[in-house]
């Protein structure tokens, strides 16, 4: 494994070391949908574009939010504004996944991990919320191009105003 | 019109300012007023004339040349800063951003009839250069690294993927693979 994903692993297991913040872990059924937020920026999604340039992909540790039957629901919506809120971005825009693409072993090498518990940076509390989970390992050039190709672009980078 | 596609080539601040592109043009070429002004305000960006709170000299302002942009990606580049996509991205490295530059100039150099590519930060340490048929990424090269510059490459053309793995980047290797794409 790559020393970058390992890195990742190393990151959400230290997350369950409080147990006032650690929540249940769930399953994530291929029929789930992931919904990763993109915020408009540095040529990251023109406004011609029909989905968001590979490099926005390429982080080894991908925030998704999932979306499924034994998951609390999900509002993309209402979501993403309190996500933005949250994150004090000024546009927000999204797109989302299958799970079953995601963990296709024909497509990736991928590990998705529900990441649900809350934790510590900087002695703030980050409150990921329960349906957080994340796509983890590395997004070389073809593996950022396959996410693009997987991914359905829901919601173009908009502003709040 | 070779002189225009070579004004309008991120190669001209550098034949402008070895004097080349503006000699080749006296010399051989009948220059247009629009030609001439044009090239003196490129002249007078390079020489950091435009300062924030000096405006344009009229004459140069009518010009309308949008292929020429300044700042370039690589300059929006250096001024990232940690977190600049929303998340907890890092900022590009100088060696990274002189390295996609290099790859861009002699991109430019050996393939002057290839379309133009994104050219893209990732999060983490990346600069993507992304090139598109038919609205898909058909030629994607990734920079990757803050000293030790590493790159890889995926293609798709016609159904056949063409990968290059994450290795060490030598511009000697990476060009003839983006010649292949360039001539397919």
């Amino acid at each position: 494994m790559h020393s970058k994903c390992k890195s990742v692993f190393n990151e959400l297991n230290a997350r369950k070391t409080d147990s006032l913040l650690v929540r249940g872990e769930l399953e994530i059924a291929d029929d789930c949908y992931l919904y990763h937020y993109v915020t408009g920026n540095v040529e990251s999604w023109l406004p011609d574009e029909p989905k968001p340039q590979p490099a926005v992909f390429g982080r080894p540790g991908l925030s998704v939010f999932v979306a499924g039957s034994s998951f609390p629901k999900f509002e993309l919506i209402e979501h993403m504004e309190a996500f933005r809120v949250q994150m004090n971005w000024a546009q927000i825009g999204a797109v989302r996944f299958k799970a079953s693409d995601i963990r296709d072993p024909s497509l990736f090498e991928f590990h998705l991990v529900h990441d649900p518990h809350a934790f510590y940076r900087e002695e703030k509390i980050v409150e990921q919320g329960p349906n957080h989970g994340m796509i983890v390992c590395l997004k070389d050039s073809e593996a950022r191009v396959k996410l693009v190709q997987c991914c359905e672009p829901l919601e173009r980078p908009i502003s709040a105003d | 019109m070779s002189s225009i596609a070579c004004v309008n080539s991120n190669r001209a601040p550098l034949a402008l300012l070895n004097g080349t592109l503006e000699g080749s043009v006296n010399m051989h070429n009948p220059v247009t007023e629009d030609m001439r002004l044009f090239v003196e305000k490129v002249k007078l960006q390079l020489r950091g004339a435009f300062a924030a709170s000096q405006p344009l000299p009229d004459d140069v302002k009518e010009l309308s040349y949008p292929e020429v942009s300044f700042p370039s990606i690589f300059s929006k580049m250096k001024q990232l800063e940690i977190g600049w996509d929303g998340y907890d991205a890092e900022v590009p490295s100088a060696q990274l951003i002189s390295a996609a530059e290099s790859l861009w100039s002699a991109v430019k150099d050996a393939f002057p009839n290839l379309p133009e590519p994104k050219i893209t930060p990732g999060p983490d340490e990346l600069i993507e250069f992304s090139w598109s048929k038919n609205g898909t990424n058909s030629l994607v090269v990734g920079l990757y690294g803050t000293e030790n510059i590493t790159c890889d490459m995926y293609a798709n053309l016609a159904g056949k993927p063409i990968r290059i793995e994450e290795r060490e980047f030598k511009m000697h290797e990476l060009l003839p693979q983006i010649y292949t794409y360039a001539h397919s």
